[in-house]
């Protein structure tokens, strides 16, 4: 699975490699609106083929999709920018399970697109806002490590929490 | 499924609303000790005020409410906490010392919890100073502690839910620390509890409420006892020293407070329900009322001894020690303004 991006003579072209041998082709511009793809583009200078050995092709492919969709609403110089990526986010994040989720989040974590870390976050506050504690303990696999009684304790300090 | 890296956790955890944050306290030991964090809440707050979340209208009438900001559609009261200041005063004989103790005590108006902060001012440093907290509910909102052997008395209880269990807790003058005073042994532990004091002496009343429906609010009293302890600390001084009980002499009652020996030393002045004033017969054990012109229709009453102990001492030296300041900087400034005119003509 490879994607390409149309080209014009001015941008240059970087190959992104992904942990499972899968391979991207981007523009430049779009590929340093991560952070860390910038560091290693100023770092190493002229190597076109960049190896990320922590990210697979389908989270990769995710991450580089939505660069390019805002890398290409900000060069249209319409006032409305802010709002078709604001659209975009809320099209991009809706749907997402909850596995592809925080998959993602560690893959835009780990290449520093702060602005993504931001909006899948925000994602995630959004779905475990007003959830019990039990789900709470679900959704992120945690196991209660309370002695008996010291739940009961905390629960008692704040019990209009629980109400 | 995938586990998220700490730092994300966070970073998620700082966009909730406090009430689910407070409730996810419970989720495990390290999300307890992240959200009760000082670098954890201060990342939330300036979250919050970045994005002008957590944010609603306080309102106030007696009760405080809440309007989210947001989506304005109620007010939700909030159970904010009880509060009530309370005082004590005595003499610590060691220090040669006046003190002034003021406890603040805050309650949440359904749970068990309750916080009590206690200062004491010494009149002799004219100082405050705060001292370890206060241990023990409160049973009694109003009055003072009662001063007996140089400490202070309270009703108190371990939590305001055992509030039947009482017992009095003493604050020592002298040593400023707390102690429980051992009590009588009862043959019947149905009663109200309070204290007071009759010439010097720790005294304790035991209030039983009468069963009947029919008593109206304010003469619910079957009987008084009152109690003294003779020999301070020493819980088998205690003696039952007389009982009041209502009669057409003196009418029924909610509670009454022995005040003072009269000068026969056989009889004792009380307070009846905080309206008028009885006095109790040690020798024909009657009670009779004492008419004094001029008594306010409800009233609280202490006994006062008159003596030339002035509290403003140190106040007054302080004063006359500004003064002195002030005094010292105008002959200053005169000097100043003297030499400016003599290094003037000098020109």
């Amino acid at each position: 699975m490879s994607s390409s991006s149309t080209t014009t003579t001015t941008t240059r072209l970087l190959m992104l490699k992904a942990s499972d041998g899968v391979t991207f082709e981007v523009e430049e511009a779009v590929a340093t609106k991560l952070g860390a793809i910038n560091n290693m583009v100023e770092e190493e200078g002229s190597e076109d083929l960049i190896c990320l050995p922590n990210v697979n092709g389908k989270f990769l492919g995710m991450v580089l999709e939505w660069c390019k969709k805002h890398a290409n609403n900000n060069t249209n110089s319409d006032k409305g920018n802010d709002e078709v990526n604001k659209w975009w986010d809320k099209e991009f994040v809706m749907d997402l399970d909850q596995n592809t989720l925080y998959h993602l989040l560690m893959a835009a974590d780990y290449l520093s697109g702060t602005e993504l870390v931001d909006l899948l976050t925000e994602k995630v506050a959004s779905m475990i806002r007003g959830k019990k504690v039990e789900e709470i303990r679900e959704t992120f696999k945690i196991k209660s490590d309370f002695l008996p009684g010291q739940e009961e304790e905390i629960r008692k300090k704040n019990s209009w929490a629980f109400e | 499924m995938a586990r998220l890296p700490w730092d994300l956790i966070v970073d998620i955890l700082r966009r909730l609303p406090v009430k689910d944050l407070l409730r996810y306290r419970c989720v495990s030991k390290p999300w307890c000790s992240l959200i009760d964090g000082p670098d954890f809440i201060k990342k939330h707050l300036s979250h919050s005020m970045e994005t002008f979340s957590n944010t609603g209208i306080v309102l106030r009438d007696c009760d405080l409410r809440w309007v989210d900001l947001y989506a304005l559609d109620s007010a939700v009261k909030l159970s904010d906490p009880m509060g009530y200041i309370i005082f004590g005063f005595g003499y610590d004989p060691i220090n040669d010392d006046y003190k002034l103790v003021r406890m603040v005590q805050f309650f949440g108006r359904d749970s068990d919890s309750f916080d009590s902060e206690v200062k004491v001012y010494s009149a002799k440093s004219n100082t405050w100073k705060r001292i370890s907290d206060f241990p023990y509910y409160l049973c009694y909102k109003r009055g003072y502690g009662v001063l007996a052997s140089n400490a202070l008395h309270w009703v108190v209880s371990q939590t305001p839910e055992s509030d039947i269990s009482k017992f009095i807790v003493a604050f020592d003058l002298v040593t400023e620390e707390y102690r429980e005073v051992p009590q009588p042994d009862y043959v019947d532990e149905d009663f109200h509890m309070n204290v007071e004091v009759l010439r010097g002496s720790l005294c304790m009343l035991c209030n039983y409420v009468s069963d009947d429906p029919e008593a109206g609010w304010g003469s619910r009293s079957h009987h008084v006892d009152i109690w003294v302890m003779t020999e301070y600390g020493v819980k088998e001084s205690w003696t039952k020293m007389f009982t009041v009980v209502p009669s057409d002499a003196i009418g029924s009652f909610d509670h009454v407070l022995p005040l003072a020996y009269l000068k026969t030393g056989d009889e004792v002045l009380l307070n009846h329900n905080g309206k008028k004033f009885i006095s109790y017969d040690l020798e024909t054990k009657e009670a009779k009322n004492v008419i004094i012109t001029g008594v306010p229709d409800y009233l609280e009453a202490y006994i006062c001894v008159e003596s030339l102990v002035g509290l403003n001492d140190s106040d007054m030296e302080i004063s006359w020690k500004q003064g002195c300041e002030t005094r010292k900087k105008k002959n200053n400034q005169r000097q100043r303004k003297k030499k400016r005119q003599s290094s003037g003509k000098k020109r």
